[in-house]
């Protein structure tokens, strides 16, 4: 029991912060491996030829996440299902990944990306696609969202001019 | 002086979430506690009543936030007893680590909180730096950093990578190093001498009536370890002692227990038995299935009857109580969260005649987990 103990902890101004700046410096474990990790519960993958529209993974959902939406390309009824596609609402699922687990094909997969930024409510409702891979895009959405304050309150007044226009 | 009427929450740093401590005090003396909840009710129990058995999984967890794990735990393993299943052996010990990692990074977050409630602020940043090292062990294993949703029923979603355990060994020696800063910072620190010895006592012999359960029952010298009595996952096979009052190892012993004092102590060397439990258990790990082939979710039907599973938190003793009618939902689940007791009935009575200054470290030392109150 010591009143000088705690001036021990000085010694961490010599040494590295394990805090890091998130975007721009890449995240890693102890061990140096690059996280996420590829069985990180992302955003959704659909391989879309291998899909038969079974309707299990809107079935088991909790949240109510999965609609469906027809293909027209795709015939109606086929050896390949119907021609119904999974649509998810971001805003709704919660990652817990029991539409994959029980989709009879595994073609509904989860991927590690987990970043969406947008301003508008409607861009976190799509149809995932095999196309979904790993965000690199990230810092270009990034520099539309992080502008400085100065821009923000400028844009702010802007968009609140056009709205009043349009009411 | 008058007496007069203060208000700590809903949203105050000194409360341990999103609950409201009414206090008349006269002058710097607590006279009357009484505790506000609701801020919180999400209604889970209710919920819970309108989901197949496998949707309930991913719901559950939402329960305790700091420590999710013990709900899936608890659940699964109720689910397992109207089941009749037998679990393999490996998912026994994943699930082992997986509830005493879970503890240890609960425990750092109450150690945490807690010395920022005395104004020591670094502590905090450090455990919660600290605690982010055992979430990514959580994300390669689970694949997710807070809810995990990998104790299902039947054994665990995923078996464990083969890497993992060296990460797993590496990150616990990193956090036993860091946890002799701890001590000099807290634990060994003369501050938290002086302010924690003596205060927020549950009176000798009340703490079985109360309710108490879990490290706040263990720093009044009973060793009451669900772990112990009833054990459950690869508990059994496991060496280890319970830790109580006053069998601190190498810690001071000034107080009659059932203090402040000894209820953060007891959390302190109860990491280190965690680690002890998780290299065990990783040492011991046999090979082979990790969970049982479940019938098809959509129609799966658990036999009727009812079943009680209790767990060791890291807030105290977390039970599930599960009603099955047969049919496709439980007809009944019932949360007994520790909380309950420790953040209403425990906390009204022993905040009284304390100081305006010691009531968050007596809510912190007691550490209530407003979701788990609620539900």
């Amino acid at each position: 029991m010591s009143i000088l103990k705690p001036l021990k902890a000085w010694k961490h101004l010599a040494k590295k912060p394990h805090t890091i700046r998130y975007p721009y410096e890449e995240h890693v474990d102890m061990e140096g491996k690059k996280l996420p990790v590829d069985t990180l519960r992302g955003f959704h993958t659909n391989d879309l030829d291998k899909c038969i529209g079974c309707g299990l993974c809107g079935k088991i959902c909790m949240n109510e996440a999965i609609t469906y939406e027809k293909i027209p390309e795709l015939k109606e009824k086929g050896l390949k299902g119907i021609n119904i596609r999974p649509v998810i609402d971001y805003g709704r699922c919660c990652f817990c990944g029991l539409c994959t687990e029980i989709c009879p094909t595994k073609s509904l997969k989860l991927t590690p990306n987990f970043k969406l930024i947008s301003t508008d409510k409607k861009d976190y409702k799509f149809m995932p696609t095999q196309l979904v891979e790993k965000n690199d895009d990230f810092a270009v959405d990034l520099d539309k969202v992080l502008f400085s304050p100065d821009d923000y309150s400028k844009k702010f007044n802007e968009e609140e001019k056009d709205n009043a226009k349009e009411s | 002086m008058k007496e007069y009427e203060l208000f700590i929450g809903p949203q105050h740093p000194g409360t341990t979430g999103n609950m409201m401590y009414h206090i008349w005090a006269d002058g710097d003396v607590v006279k009357k506690v009484e505790c506000n909840v609701g801020y919180l009710h999400r209604g889970f129990e209710k919920l819970m009543e309108s989901r197949l058995w496998m949707q309930n999984v991913p719901l559950i967890c939402r329960i305790c936030v700091p420590e999710p794990d013990v709900n899936e735990a608890a659940y699964a393993m109720a689910v397992e007893d109207l089941m009749e299943w037998e679990i393999p052996d490996r998912a026994r010990y994943i699930r082992t680590i997986v509830l005493e990692l879970a503890r240890i990074s609960a425990y750092l977050m109450a150690i945490g909180g807690y010395a920022g409630s005395i104004g020591i602020y670094t502590l905090p940043q450090w455990a919660f730096g600290d605690r982010d090292y055992i979430l990514d062990i959580f994300e390669q294993l689970t694949g997710a950093r807070v809810y995990h949703i990998y104790i299902w029923p039947g054994g665990v979603r995923w078996d464990m990578p083969a890497e993992l355990p060296m990460l797993m060994e590496k990150t616990l020696s990193y956090i036993e190093e860091r946890l002799k800063m701890y001590d000099d910072v807290l634990f060994r620190n003369r501050i938290f001498f002086d302010r924690a010895v003596g205060i927020g006592k549950i009176p000798h012999g009340k703490a079985i009536e109360w309710g108490v359960t879990g490290p706040n029952l263990r720093a009044c010298g009973y060793g009451y370890d669900v772990r112990k009595l009833e054990p459950y996952a690869a508990y059994d096979d496991i060496d280890f002692d319970v830790v109580k009052y006053p069998n601190f190892n190498g810690f001071d012993v000034p107080s009659e227990g059932c203090d402040v004092y000894s209820r953060m102590l007891v959390r302190r060397i109860e990491i280190e038995q965690s680690i002890n439990i998780i290299r065990q258990a990783l040492k011991k790990m046999p090979s082979g299935e990790h969970i049982l082939k479940h019938p098809n979710w959509l129609r799966w039907k658990v036999p009727a009857g009812y079943s009680f599973k209790r767990v060791e938190s890291s807030k105290g003793e977390y039970g599930y109580f599960v009603v099955s009618d047969g049919g496709l939902k439980p007809v009944r689940i019932h949360v007994r969260g520790p909380s309950y007791t420790h953040g209403i009935n425990v906390a009204e009575s022993i905040l009284k005649e304390a100081n305006i200054a010691d009531v968050s470290q007596i809510l912190f030392s007691l550490d209530v987990c407003a979701p788990d109150i609620e539900r």
